[in-house]
């Protein structure tokens, strides 16, 4: 018991901490202080935050954007990079350090595609030099020459041999039907040594240089003037380390559109582990079965051990889907979907744009709670499968539980005393809240349209069941009652509860199928609006209290995003003499009153009406209708 | 006397009927002894061994000399020993009887029997194909190398008696078509067997589309063809004449693996089997991709509320995933209330591990059928794979299963899709046609198409696997009608997005690769320019064609007409509308005229794509409406309506036209005028690969992408062409293009598009040629003007202005007689009048071109040679570069045939 009151208290006076990345003390280029990131690269390890090398670091201070070119920037060099390449598919092996050599400075070294003692003819027609950047970036202007020209080589004297005659093509993306080749110049006569081609700033992935004349010639540098910002660009943060397993509050982070939003984009993901590395360094174990059949295993060792094996006993170095979740995605604002709580965390930011229209990215930062609230929040709803529109009776449990260090003793966590619960429509009733069985005093802090929140003591016992009830009806198909935990200590660090067996509801609860999801029957789902009931078929709008008003209810069923529903009056000649109702609506129970008066404020004349209701979605439109009858 | 006249007349007669005779009798002994002369002896089947014999085979007989009691060894006379007399212990002495050598049985042939062991003939096997099951290399195809040499690849058996005619056609290029909607090939590599009578006509098509050419090796080796995966193709058609007006029509057509191993009677023979292969481990796996099918939008994506699986066992017990805690491994998607979603180029990948831990459903080896239940919404793209699932190097490939219909983002088209999983083994298309001729004055077509695409559950220890099936659907109708003045035309159609008219085929390893387009086999093909050659390269003909310009060869001689005077031997590299002289008669293809009704910006019947030549695209529905009136008989007017959406987009091509044309010849000379002017709204791309001459170059394909120039926008074309002849010898032809293009959008919206609010194209031809002739010598000046000004729809690019003036005069002199002189001047000034000069437009220049020659024709051992000498020289001078000359001096000699 000192022990636990120990515990508890060293846990109560700890706070939720913060971390930031971005600010002065964290810059972006430390990436967060952490373990550098890994990246595999073929049979090696990168440890940047900037894969591709495509994060701009320096333009303004404190923010991160896709890398800016300037105009006298030459960017040929980045083929050189992962994921680029400089080729040449029409001369074969042999020519890889040529093909380098016009893309690195060298002034020496050159493509040629001239006779030699070995090989007396030579094709120099059709010869394509293709330059893949690996990925989009803005191109303004294209100059390639041979030796001694630019720079004076005087030991080569091959200013004549230049391309007599050739095309430059770019590509956005990788050739395609959808993306065909653009022809930037095409010259059959060319006379100039140094050719100096002004590109309209685009974007760029594929250059393709092709001779068009048979006279033999030589290309010592191809030099390729950037501009604009990267299309895509990555950065991670370094493997974040938050000491021990840690409850991550929402992330945040403040980002600005350069240029018009709706061009650029920025997403966020994430990943956890609980392991510093993120990557499986496997050394293959070789043997035989029982059949004498030769076996071949591969066995987690570490980066340390991998590299010092011989490089026949190394496998291949693999993503860690043992001790790492994949990648989730994750918006701003919101609780991360990985795995939670855990000791390691790695982030993702992904940047898209156009030449001059792109993101920035400043402050990143979330809060954590270390210890958590609990090792794991079990939730469960039952039942979870009940008839559309009905009103229904939910119970709903969350169990806590903790985790033991070797020894068997309890790990500290920091537990939970408020819980909030999402649904499509507001609940009628929240009720019966208890723990381990045994009925808790609770307040309830809020009943809206997307959940409820209620308050209760603290809860930190391992296995601590945690039940309420709770009414409501179903509109949708796979509504999912997920909820958060909270502690008031640190109240901005709620944890996820995650769907799972927390107990035994009784007779028809499978534990297989415990969930926090729950579902209407299959055959229920297509329909956009559910029961209409209607007071009346006819109204008498005189004011005497008896049928003076149609009282319309119906419910919008399935849709995610609100869609237009109108109530429109109609008489028997087929002409719209009135719209009762119109409103952008999401799901859930719609109600409103009609008092036979036309758009005017004036009553329609006596006689029979048909009313439509509509609801006008994206996939179709759903129409129903009625008859009524005014009478005066 | 009389009747001295009338016997010697008889016995004249009698004379000449015994000449006849008699030469009848001397020609029948000639004719005979001609026989004699090539008899084979009893090699073809005569008197021997005291008996008839026949090559029929009836077994060995019993030989009645060989019935001596003698110990001796019996030698049994054969061949040319009892051809010649020959003994087997005989002295030989061919002192008298010089030696004759031996000859080859099999020079003439083999002997080839029925399966009844009627002896069919003496020769040679030229096609044998059989399939026999069950057994390993149950499937032969064999094509004799004469099959080729001595037949050219295609061989006819046909016969007819009255009105009953059939034939059936062997051939590695045979052009078929059954349909334009389910088979249409120019090198259909199978038997066709065609039937017509009067009222009936059928075809049935046979195929083995996997390796259709066989083995062409020689019969020994004729092994080396057997196959024990193949794919075969089975198909054909039916039509039939009911009453005046209607024909009726059906169409069959199915592909599908075969194992020979198999019992080829056990289950559905159309839905085909698994390959060794395809069949050859259980399945650890299942994936389940789902995907924005709308991406660039980048909300909306495919969503997932709820997936589930269902596995059979081979005992038909059923287990639902969920109901075992068996739950898919899921990655991806962003998590929204109540489902995850694939916006943009976010996936949603479900994993479905058989060998997993927690996998406690039946075992994998006795699994007989999957089903995968999703519930999901929005505009999802889904496609499947699994480890089975993989191209030759084994890795994984996806295809898909379904798609949204339009780009719906409030879930409101949330649904259960629940689709078996199986490896695919057949696809089949069955329809009918109906076609009407005149029927109250209408003219008419409807054809219907139900495409199944059938796969099967992958499992070695079954004997019989699990089949399922997917199902989609094309038609068209097309009804036309002329009440003169009036007529009226009106098109409806539907091709669903799933709609396939190829099967991937096994390789010839037994594999199938779900990624290489090279095996797939097309029923119908792309063949734009409508020659022996497929557009594409695909099963069967991997080459592909190269040269591809579809309306631009109206001589058919397989030679862009913009560059007549190109050919292999004598390479051109500048189009004709560029070349000195030529340019006069040649104008620019930018000056064609004709009906764009996909609005991508090139007239229709010139545009090349690379997709099947069905007669509406894929994944498109709507119709088109007009009606007319003939104005006069050479001009009628034309209002029209048509509305095509696509099917798993939200794209529409929306169009509303109104067109003048007319072609007239008055006392003044020809008038031809094409209006066209619509109000457009196309967001449906239609990408090309279109036929282009650059400079230097003898002309190539290029992709062009659709920019989709009227997705709200007035589109007007104008075409005026008047021809004069106003005296005896000169010719004035004038002719002028307008097209506008003017956005109806925002200026917002257009700058986000980088679109020009106007775009407009502006072109006059005026050319005048006339003829002199002064004696035997003729001088034909000529002048031609054409002027250009367009704009792009891109409103980042200059507009280009430019004029040409093009003077010429070509003299020609006859001399001796089949000799002429000829000598040309052309002046040409092109005048660039956009400053500054637009980048990639050429600055302003002069050029002048003098060229003489003297052309001589002459027949020479068979040919008519025609020789020509000359020489040329060529002064330009550019504005900014200044001038340069070439000169060229030729000689050269052409072997014709036509005279």
């Amino acid at each position: 018991m000192l022990l636990w009151l120990l515990v508890v208290e060293g846990v109560e006076a700890q706070r939720a901490r913060t971390f930031i990345l971005g600010s002065p003390s964290t810059p972006w280029r430390s990436g967060g202080r952490g373990i550098d990131p890994k990246v595999r690269n073929g049979v090696s390890i990168d440890t940047t935050n900037s894969p591709d090398n495509s994060i701009e670091f320096d333009r303004r201070s404190g923010w991160i954007s896709p890398l800016f070119f300037e105009e006298q920037e030459n960017v040929a060099s980045r083929v050189l990079e992962r994921g680029a390449s400089i080729t040449s598919p029409d001369v074969g092996r042999g020519f890889e350090a040529e093909l380098r050599g016009t893309v690195n400075g060298s002034p020496t070294v050159a493509f040629t595609r001239k006779p030699t003692a070995f090989e007396p003819e030579v094709n120099a027609r059709n010869v394509r030099v293709i330059l893949d950047f690996g990925t989009a970036i803005g191109v303004q202007r294209v100059r390639f020459y041979p030796r001694n020209t630019v720079v004076p080589t005087p030991t080569h004297p091959f200013q004549n041999d230049f391309l007599r005659a050739f095309e430059l093509w770019i590509n956005p993306e990788r050739t395609s039907l959808a993306s065909p080749d653009i022809l930037v110049e095409r010259n059959v006569e060319n006379e100039e040594p140094i050719v100096d081609i002004a590109v309209p700033p685009q974007y760029v992935r594929i250059l393709r240089l092709k001779s068009l004349a048979n006279v033999p010639f030589e290309i010592d540098e191809i030099e390729v003037y950037g501009t604009g910002y990267l299309q895509r660009a990555t950065y991670l943060t370094d493997i974040i380390d938050l000491g021990q397993r840690a409850t991550i509050g929402p992330v945040r982070w403040v980002e600005e559109a350069l240029g018009e939003a709706e061009f650029s984009s920025l997403s966020a993901r994430v990943r956890t582990g609980t392991d510093p590395t993120p990557l499986r360094y496997n050394r293959v174990e070789r043997g035989t079965d029982a059949g004498g059949n030769p076996t071949r295993e591969l066995v987690d060792i570490g980066p340390d051990a991998y590299f010092a094996l011989d490089p026949f006993d190394r496998g291949p170095i693999s993503e860690d889907d043992v001790y790492w979740s994949t990648w989730r995605p994750v918006a701003n604002g919101d609780l991360i979907t990985a795995p939670s709580p855990r000791r390691y965390a790695q982030f993702q930011f992904q940047f898209e744009g156009e030449l001059f229209r792109t993101r920035a990215l400043d402050q990143f930062e979330f809060d954590y709670l270390s210890p958590p609230l609990a090792d794991r929040l079990v939730g469960e709803v039952f039942p979870r499968l009940t008839q559309a529109e009905e009103p229904a009776t939910f119970r709903y449990a969350v169990r806590l539980e903790r985790t033991a260090d070797a020894e068997g003793n309890l790990l500290p966590i920091y537990g939970f005393d408020r819980l909030e619960v999402d649904t499509n429509v507001a609940t009628t009733d929240v009720r019966e809240v208890k723990l381990n069985g045994e009925e808790i005093e609770f307040s309830i802090d809020f009943v809206s349209e997307e959940g409820f929140g209620l308050s209760f003591p603290l809860i930190t016992e391992d296995q601590a069941l945690l039940e309420l009830t709770f009414d409501l009806p179903i509109f949708r198909f796979g509504t999912t009652f997920s909820s958060r935990a909270f502690n008031g200590a640190a109240a901005g660090v709620p944890q996820a509860v995650v769907g799972g067996n927390a107990v035994d509801f009784g007779p028809g609860d499978d534990d297989a199928l415990s969930d926090l999801a729950v579902s209407i029957p299959k055959p229920q789902i297509g329909k956009l609006i559910g029961e209409i009931r209607t007071s009346t078929r006819f109204i008498t709008p005189n004011g005497d209290g008896i049928n003076d008003r149609l009282d319309v209810f119906f419910n919008v069923l399935q849709i995610t995003e609100p869609a237009p529903v109108s109530f429109e009056i109609y008489d028997l000649a087929g002409r719209r003499v009135h719209t009762a109702f119109a409103a952008d609506l999401g799901i859930g129970p719609v109600d409103f009153s009609w008092e036979g008066r036309g758009g005017d404020g004036s009553l329609l004349l006596p006689g029979s009406y048909i009313w439509v209701l509509r609801v006008e979605s994206d996939a179709f439109e759903e129409v129903h209708s009625g008859s009524i009858v005014i009478a005066h | 006397m009389v009747m001295n006249n009338s016997l010697a007349r008889d016995r004249k007669q009698g004379d000449r009927r015994c000449i006849v005779v008699f030469w009848m009798v001397a020609s029948l002994l000639l004719s005979t002894a001609s026989v004699d002369a090539q008899t084979y002896g009893s090699r073809l089947g005569t008197v021997k061994r005291g008996g008839k014999v026949s090559f029929d085979p009836t077994g060995p007989g019993v030989l009645f000399d060989a019935l001596d009691p003698t110990v001796r060894k019996w030698f049994i006379p054969q061949e040319l020993y009892s051809e010649y007399g020959w003994k087997q212990w005989e002295y030989s002495n061919y002192a008298r009887e010089t030696y004759q050598r031996y000859v080859s049985t099999s020079i003439e042939g083999f002997y080839f029997y029925d399966l009844f062991g009627n002896f069919l003939n003496r020769g040679w096997l030229i096609f044998d194909w059989r399939q026999e099951n069950p057994q390993p290399f149950g499937s032969t195809l064999f094509k004799d190398g004469r099959f080729g040499s001595w037949f050219n690849n295609v061989v006819i058996a046909s016969d007819h008696k009255g009105q009953y005619h059939y034939a059936i056609t062997i051939g590695n290029q045979i052009r078929t078509t059954l349909t334009p909607m389910t088979f249409s090939k120019p090198r259909f590599n199978g038997i066709q067997l065609d039937f017509a009578s009067d009222k009936y006509m059928g075809t049935i098509l046979l195929s083995r589309i996997s390796e259709p050419d066989g083995a062409q090796t020689s019969p020994g080796q004729i092994t080396a063809a057997a196959r024990t995966d193949n794919t075969n193709l089975v198909g054909g058609r039916v039509e039939v004449q009911v009453g005046d007006f209607v024909k009726v029509g059906g169409t069959f057509i199915n592909s599908h693996h075969s194992q020979t191993q198999n019992d080829a009677l056990s289950g559905n023979f159309f839905k085909g089997s698994l390959t060794g292969s395809q069949n050859l481990e259980n399945l650890s796996f299942i994936e389940i991709k789902i995907k924005d099918d709308s991406p660039e939008d980048g909300v909306g994506g495919g969503a997932l509320f709820d997936a589930d699986i269902l596995l059979w066992d081979i005992e038909g017990n059923q287990t639902r995933g969920s109901e075992i805690g068996y739950r898919a491994v899921i990655e991806g998607g962003f998590q929204r209330k109540g489902f995850l979603a694939a916006d943009g180029s976010e996936e949603i990948l479900l994993r479905y591990d058989l060998l997993d831990r927690t996998y406690s459903g039946p075992d994998p080896a006795e699994i007989e059928r999957i089903q995968l239940e999703l519930v999901v919404a929005n505009d999802y793209a889904i496609e499947v794979s699994s480890d089975l699932q993989t191209d030759i190097f084994l890795r994984q490939v996806f295809v898909p299963v379904a798609n949204a219909r339009g780009n719906v983002r409030d879930s409101s088209n949330q649904r259960v899709l629940v689709f078996d999983y199986g490896l695919p083994t057949a696809n089949q298309i069955a329809g009918f046609t109906v076609e009407l001729t005149d029927l109250e004055g209408f003219d008419g077509y409807f054809e219907l198409n139900v495409n199944n695409r059938w796969g099967k559950f992958p499992n070695p220890s079954l004997e019989k696997h699990h089949a399922s099936g997917q199902k989609s659907m094309a038609w068209m109708a097309n009804v036309s009608r002329v009440a003169h003045p009036y007529f009226a035309y009106g098109e409806l159609f539907q091709t669903d997005p799933e709609y396939a008219t190829s099967f991937r085929t096994v390789q010839e390893t037994g594999i199938v690769d779900y990624r290489d387009n090279l095996k797939l086999y097309e029923y119908v093909d792309d063949n734009d320019d409508q020659d022996r050659d497929p557009d594409w390269r695909r099963r069967g003909f991997t080459s592909g064609d190269i040269s591809i310009f579809p309306g631009w060869d109206e001589n058919n001689d397989f030679i862009s007409d913009f560059n007549q005077n190109d050919n292999n031997d004598s390479p051109n590299r500048i189009p004709d509308y560029e070349e000195p002289f030529l340019r006069f008669h040649t104008d620019r293809p930018e000056f064609l005229y004709g009906v764009d009704m996909n609005h991508n910006g090139t007239i229709d019947r010139f545009e090349n794509d690379e997709l099947a030549d069905l007669p509406y695209r894929r994944d498109q529905k709507g119709y088109n409406l007009y009606l007319g009136r003939y104005l006069h008989p050479n001009w009628r007017m034309t209002l029209g309506q048509q509305r095509i959406a696509q099917i798993s987009d939200k794209r529409r091509n929306l169009a509303t036209y109104f067109m003048l044309n007319g072609d007239h010849i008055f006392s003044w000379g020809r008038l031809r005028i094409f209006q066209d002017a619509r109000k457009v709204k196309d967001t449906i791309r239609d990408d090309l690969i279109q036929w282009v001459q650059p400079p230097n170059s003898r002309g190539e394909l290029r992709p062009v992408r659709d920019p989709l120039p009227a997705r709200n926008t007035l589109v007007n074309t104008s075409w005026l062409g008047i021809d004069l002849e106003p005296t005896s010898g000169l010719k004035v032809k004038n002719m002028l293009r307008w097209q506008l293009y003017h956005q109806l959008d925002s200026a917002k919206k257009l700058d986000l598009r980088d679109m020009s609010e106007r775009t407009s194209f502006l072109g006059v031809i005026n050319k005048a040629e006339y003829r002199i002739s002064a004696g035997r010598f003729t001088l034909i000046p000529a002048w031609k003007s054409e002027f250009l000004r367009y704009s792009s729809f891109n409103a980042t690019e200059a507009t280009r202005r430019e004029l040409s003036q093009i003077g010429m005069i070509i003299g020609r002199l006859p001399v001796m007689y089949t000799t002429y002189l000829e000598t040309g001047f052309e002046f040409h000034k092109f005048v660039q009048m956009q400053d500054p000069t637009p980048p990639r437009a050429d600055d302003s220049y002069t050029e002048l071109t003098a060229l003489a020659q003297m052309t001589d024709v002459s027949d020479y051992q068979g040919y008519r040679l025609t020789t020509v000498l000359g020489f040329s020289v060529s002064r330009q001078d550019f504005e900014v570069e200044g001038p340069r000359t070439s000169t060229r001096g030729f000689i050269t000699v052409y072997a014709g045939v036509e005279r």
